[in-house]
């Protein structure tokens, strides 16, 4: 390792203001861990194409604190009028990022910058005292080849990166890009606009609906004896599930995630013994054009309610999941302190959830004679925050579906046959 | 009104369809093209200029269908 270097940067403006929305559901998530815990930190790794200079390399970086006020911002206690939250988002005029340069000395530098990302990202931020991103350089024969970070969630969320991913050539370069507006402090003014304030009571209408008519608790029987430790994840990759759902989603005219949400649900009801269910979505909160290029954190969550008929058409069950889907995405923006108001009124909703962290719709690299799945274990836990959590994978090549549950709920046999059933169930479909 | 939501649905569909596409067409929105997030886009600029709540129980799928939710009284939130 050598020195580090000084990235130092100028934006174009500086300022207090009041957290955004997507700012205080992350804030809210973090008071529930010890402080200092890294949980939601993301490590991230960038590598260097083109083979810049570490001068080229080093103004990109303070191009991109320059361009968006998020990388610039700490979290201060204290308050601001009208605002209860305790907490005001600083976003600093200028500054400097401290970045190590390390040599890959003849390992493989993408490698080498993801093990650094991990240590990078291993220690909590310091909100209020430091910048929301931790970067260094890693060198191979005298050139940067790939760039290791860490930022705190509370800056960035996962559709973020995608974006400075998406600028970093131009970055790079110095090609011109388009202004970076709106930035975290316009939109929580806009948020506090009465158009803001419109926008959080019809998603509380929305949801106030949804909590009021879901069942509780999850499941209708009592819970059975946990094996240790309690909560399970298995995972599954089938190329087969991803043909079908694909082939489906092109008939039904829905999207692929929806095909494997409805029948998800649709099993779901049926373990759960319950003619309603209720899901949380992980919402990117990128619809708006005007949103989808903002470097922020924008994911809140949503609220999924469905009816499910036992003998329904798995085809009307993925339609009427398609529409949920939307009304989901539509009401999950909103001041996460309205919400908690809510929920304290209605009480909880099971803490069951669904998320899909594909970027891109469909699995394009699909194999042309795709296999049946595996299924094995990722992982166990002696204590999580869901009785049951669905995750679409990121794979690009398989269909990855991981499912975790309180095995009190669910043993490991049944997450194993769930895993399997909604393989085989839309496998089927697809054949009819 | 018409020509508005013609103009909200063209603009939700970030180019992809025109407003006299819109006008013209005897077809569902989706069957025009218009995407899910498109959809979506479309709702929220409903609402936003409406000042309207509009739920999605698939019966908003044409622009007559549209116009009569709003042309309503009982679709004008409080």
């Amino acid at each position: 390792m050598t020195s580090p270097v000084t990235v130092e940067f100028t934006g174009a403006r500086s300022g207090d203001g009041p957290l955004t929305w997507g700012q205080r559901a992350i804030w809210r998530l973090t008071e529930w861990l010890p402080p200092g815990d890294p949980y939601f930190n993301m490590p991230w790794v960038l590598p260097v194409h083109g083979k810049p200079g570490l001068p080229a390399v080093l103004a990109a970086l303070a191009r991109l604190l320059a361009r968006h006020d998020s990388l610039r911002t700490t979290w201060i206690p204290g308050h601001l009028a009208g605002d209860p939250a305790g907490l005001v988002q600083r976003v600093a005029g200028q500054g400097g990022l401290t970045v190590e340069l390390i040599d890959a000395a003849g390992t493989r530098p993408r490698i080498l910058a993801g093990e650094i990302a991990a240590e990078l990202a291993a220690k909590g931020f310091d909100y209020a005292g430091e910048l929301p991103l931790r970067c260094a350089v890693v060198m191979d024969g005298g050139r940067p080849r790939a760039l290791a970070f860490a930022f705190t969630h509370m800056a960035v969320d996962g559709r973020a990166l995608d974006v400075i991913a998406g600028e970093w050539p131009r970055l790079l370069s110095g090609e011109p890009l388009p202004p970076a507006a709106p930035q975290p402090l316009d939109l929580a003014e806009e948020e506090r606009s009465p158009a803001g304030t419109a926008r959080c009571e019809r998603a509380m209408r929305y949801w106030r609906a949804a909590l009021e008519r879901m069942p509780r608790p999850l499941f209708a029987t009592p819970p059975g004896t946990p094996e240790e430790p309690r909560f399970v994840k298995l995972g599954m990759e089938s190329a087969a599930l991803g043909a079908a759902v694909t082939g489906l989603a092109a008939r039904w005219e829905v999207s692929t995630s929806s095909v494997l949400l409805g029948a998800y649900a649709s099993l779901l009801s049926r373990l759960t013994g319950r003619g309603t269910v209720a899901l949380q979505l992980i919402v990117g909160n990128r619809h708006d054009p005007r949103l989808a290029p903002m470097v922020a954190t924008l994911v809140q969550d949503g609220i999924f309610v469905l009816d499910v008929a036992p003998g329904q058409p798995l085809a009307d069950v993925v339609r009427a999941a398609h529409r949920g889907v939307l009304a989901a995405y539509r009401h999950a923006r909103y001041d996460p302190a309205a919400q908690r108001a809510l929920i304290e009124e209605t009480g909880a909703p099971p803490t069951a959830y669904f998320n899909d962290v594909r970027a891109a719709a469909g699995w394009p690299n699909l194999p042309r004679h795709p296999a049946p799945g595996r299924i094995f274990p990722v992982g166990a836990w002696p204590e999580v925050d869901a009785e049951v959590f669905c995750t679409v994978g990121p794979a690009t090549h398989t269909c990855r579906l991981d499912l975790l549950a309180d095995t009190a709920l669910l043993p490991r046999e049944s997450i194993e046959a769930t895993l399997g059933e909604v393989e085989t169930l839309l496998v089927a479909e697809e054949s009819t | 009104m018409r020509e508005r939501l013609a103009a909200l649905i063209a603009e939700a569909s970030d180019g992809e369809i025109t407003a006299a596409q819109v006008l013209e067409a005897d077809c569902s929105l989706t069957a025009l093209g218009l995407t899910s997030l498109g959809y979506i886009r479309l709702i929220d600029a409903i609402e936003d200029t409406f000042g309207v709540d509009v739920e999605f129980d698939g019966a908003h799928d044409t622009l007559d269908a549209l116009v009569d939710h709003l042309s309503r009284p009982a679709g004008h939130s409080s």
